[in-house]
């Protein structure tokens, strides 16, 4: 028997550990293991049927000459950004603006939440389902929109007005917009929840006091609610950074990349050079590659939004 | 609970899933995979076919699963890997080059000689499944693409002929083609951007995609630009061609049956689409090879059955893919998805053949002008690719010449990559 241990205390530990036993399992054979083999394959030729063979850092060095010529991996990794550059401040501002609507002791708060919350819980696919039907140049409720549009400006006007129909999804140029608009969408009861719960954590009596000290709603919302928002912020911004470096669910369903790679996304490439051109060993690569830019990404957000602890003094 | 009773529940959970593994009744299990397919189809295949291949070979069972071509391939690459390939799936026109390289087809020279029923099937529906000499599967369905026309719109643009060359094509399309404001009304032309519809033009000038041994890309060739550049003029010069969706009639249909379109280069659904939504207008869809410029030609996309080299029961698969194979069954699986069964004899005894006079005249194209892709193991890299190529001329980020250019290196690129016969070693 160990010593300077008690039995109660060994049997306690033993509990413990095998309590946690099925989490650790779970964690080491379906994210440990894997993350280890994929980090293996990455400097791999593999085509899932055939053995690995090692090739050093050919994969690697691949994404560097795809980069520095402005390759597909180059359009994705573009097009990830434009994708996290229009949705994260869009989605943030009016996350907040909604949270504090709701914040403002609005009759019915519960029900709006609730329906605000919805698209969160609901499939990404069945949502990107949805959309494409809005954004369909034939039958979708938007050129539906553009058309009697122009009759009613023909009929107002006294002349014909055409408006085209847009291809929306199918056109290079909107495709993104497109998918940026119905993300937003998408994930905004998940950013007003968080903000929601920020709001309400900050005492009313700093607000009195602002009030007493005659400030404004503009001052107090710059001075009072922004600063003491400060953590949540952060949190939101590094959860939405995350979630939008890997975004693929719907851009795989609604244009599969396209038209013209406008959409194709870093996951999509990972995606598709595993599963489609069975190349495992390319993809983990990108896929390292990818971790490496959330992570750097992380740790600026974090240091920008430093010194956020706050004190309700 | 105690550390004893828990380890035994432990281990009964692990009992009980290992023995969800194991055969149930000792019967013979052979997995197929439909890809193709629809109500009709999964109710002739479950309810008729099966049974009666069952009843035929008592002691084994068929289990078969549907899986759409969206979740296909990453399917069939993680059961490959895993060991548990299914007996015979089913797979289309690009695959061949890529199954045999990676050996993921059980190649079926010997069977097919014993079988002795080859000479049967439509020659471009039976190339679809060859790779280097060999043959790798059964072709189960063929969709062979024609020029498909407005008789009365043609004749009332002073036409007495579907057009015989692209200037005709241009020509004709350029007067049936209404118009209202910047709004095409009615499209002389109607063609998705498709690297597709390139390969057909491509085609038409005499053009290849890659070198017969599959080394090297002629993408770059005179032949191959002309190609791509008549395409984009389709768009761009002559504007015939929406890129645009173009405004149909409600629910769901397609441009042509919306009489929207005055032609297009479509497969049998191009008159599916007329008898199902616009009945009233077949009599005016006309059927013809596409005019071409140096060759005649109609792309043929046959998909097939193919049979896993894991499988334990090969001679039971092959026994349940000619099963399907069979003329009336071929047909009866066709009839469901208004495909052309690749076979003759199948083509010409199947009823809804016989009823759609036009499917008759597909047959007769497909016979005299049929080509299928030429096989290669990097077809679903060079599809992407090329579809890329393709749409950048289309959406004239880049000219025809510079689009199929770059493209070419990167093909280039690629094919000197391929790893020939060291794989099996690795």
């Amino acid at each position: 028997m160990p010593e300077g241990r008690g039995p109660v205390l060994q049997g306690q530990a033993r509990t413990a550990y095998l309590f946690l036993a099925p989490g650790l399992a779970l964690f080491f054979l379906f994210v440990l293991i894997p993350v280890i083999a994929a980090f293996y394959l990455s400097f791999c030729r593999y085509d899932i049927i055939h053995p690995p063979t090692w090739i050093g850092i050919k994969n690697y060095a691949r994404i560097w000459t795809d980069i520095s010529k402005q390759g597909i991996f180059y359009l994705s990794l573009r097009n990830t950004a434009q994708y996290a550059i229009g949705t994260i401040p869009v989605g943030m501002a009016l996350a907040l603006a909604l949270a504090m609507l709701l914040n403002a002791g609005l009759r019915g708060i519960s029900i709006y939440r609730t329906s605000y919350y919805l698209p969160v819980v609901t499939s990404l696919v069945a949502v990107s389902m949805v959309w494409m039907w809005l954004y369909d140049p034939s039958y979708g409720l938007l050129n539906y929109g553009l058309e009697v549009l122009s009759r009613g400006l023909s009929l107002v006007l006294g002349r014909e007005v055409v408006i085209p129909p847009q291809a929306w999804l199918g056109d290079p140029g909107q495709a993104m917009p497109a998918i940026i608009v119905m993300s937003i969408w998408r994930g905004l009861g998940y950013n007003m929840v968080i903000y929601l719960a920020g709001l309400q954590s900050i005492p009313d009596h700093l607000y009195e006091a602002a009030i007493i000290d005659g400030a404004g709603p503009w001052q107090r919302f710059r001075s009072v609610t922004w600063p003491l928002l400060k953590p949540t912020t952060a949190f939101i911004l590094v959860v939405s950074v995350i979630g939008a470096s890997q975004v693929f669910a719907q851009v795989y369903v609604m244009t599969n990349g396209g038209p013209n790679n406008a959409t194709t996304v870093i996951v999509h490439q990972i995606f598709q050079n595993a599963f489609s051109f069975m190349k495992m060993g390319y993809a983990s690569a990108m896929a390292f590659v990818l971790f490496a830019l959330i992570f750097v990404l992380s740790l600026i957000n974090l240091r920008l939004l430093r010194g956020g602890e706050v004190e309700y003094a | 609970m105690s550390w004893r009773g828990i380890s035994l529940l432990a281990l009964l959970a692990a009992a009980a899933l290992l023995s969800g593994c194991a055969h149930r009744d000792g019967k013979i299990e052979l997995e197929l995979w439909i890809a193709d397919f629809n109500q009709d189809t999964r109710g002739l295949i479950d309810d008729e076919l099966v049974p009666r291949f069952e009843a035929a070979h008592p002691g084994v069972k068929v289990n078969t699963q549907y899986i759409s071509w969206a979740h296909l391939d990453e399917k069939l690459t993680i059961s490959f890997a895993g060991g548990v390939a299914p007996d015979v799936f089913q797979v289309g026109a690009e695959y061949v080059g890529g199954m045999a390289y990676r050996g993921m087809a059980e190649p079926l020279d010997d069977y097919i000689a014993q079988w002795g029923q080859a000479d049967d099937y439509f020659p471009a529906s039976w190339n679809t499944c060859m790779y280097r000499g060999t043959v790798y599967g059964l072709p189960y369905l063929s969709a062979p693409r024609v020029l498909v026309y407005r008789k009365d719109l043609l004749r009332q643009a002073g036409c007495d002929r579907p057009p015989q060359s692209w200037e005709e094509l241009a020509d004709a399309a350029e007067r049936m083609t209404v118009r209202r404001g910047p709004v095409i009304d009615l499209a002389g032309m109607n063609l998705p951007v498709s690297w597709q519809v390139y390969v057909q033009f491509l085609w038409e000038n005499g053009g290849q995609i890659f070198t017969e041994d599959g080394a090297r890309s002629l993408l770059d060739s005179p032949e191959a630009v002309e190609a791509l550049q008549f395409y984009v003029d389709l768009y761009n010069k002559y504007e015939v061609c929406p890129t645009a969706g173009m405004p149909v009639a409600g629910g769901a249909i397609p441009v042509f049956a919306s009489k929207r379109a005055a032609m297009e280069i479509n497969n049998q659904f191009g008159v599916y689409n007329v008898k199902k939504y616009a009945p009233e207008m077949l009599d005016d869809v006309g059927i013809a090879v596409p005019p071409g410029r140096k060759e005649k030609v109609v792309s043929v996309y046959t998909d097939w059955l193919a049979m896993s080299p894991q499988s334990r029961h090969k001679e039971l698969a092959w026994e349940l893919m000619t099963f399907l194979m069979e003329p009336e069954n071929l047909a009866a699986y066709n009839a469901t998805l208004f495909f052309i069964p690749p076979r003759r004899s199948a083509a010409d005894t199947a009823r809804f053949m016989q009823d759609n006079p036009q499917l008759q005249e597909f047959v007769s194209l497909m016979e005299e002008y049929g080509r299928s892709l030429p096989a290669i193991p990097e077809w679903f890299e060079i599809r992407t690719g090329l579809q890329s190529a393709v749409e950048s001329a289309i959406y004239q980020t880049k000219t025809p010449e510079q689009a199929l250019r770059d493209y070419s290196r990167e093909l280039n690129e690629l094919l000197s990559e391929r790893v020939e016969a060291g794989y099996a070693g690795g």
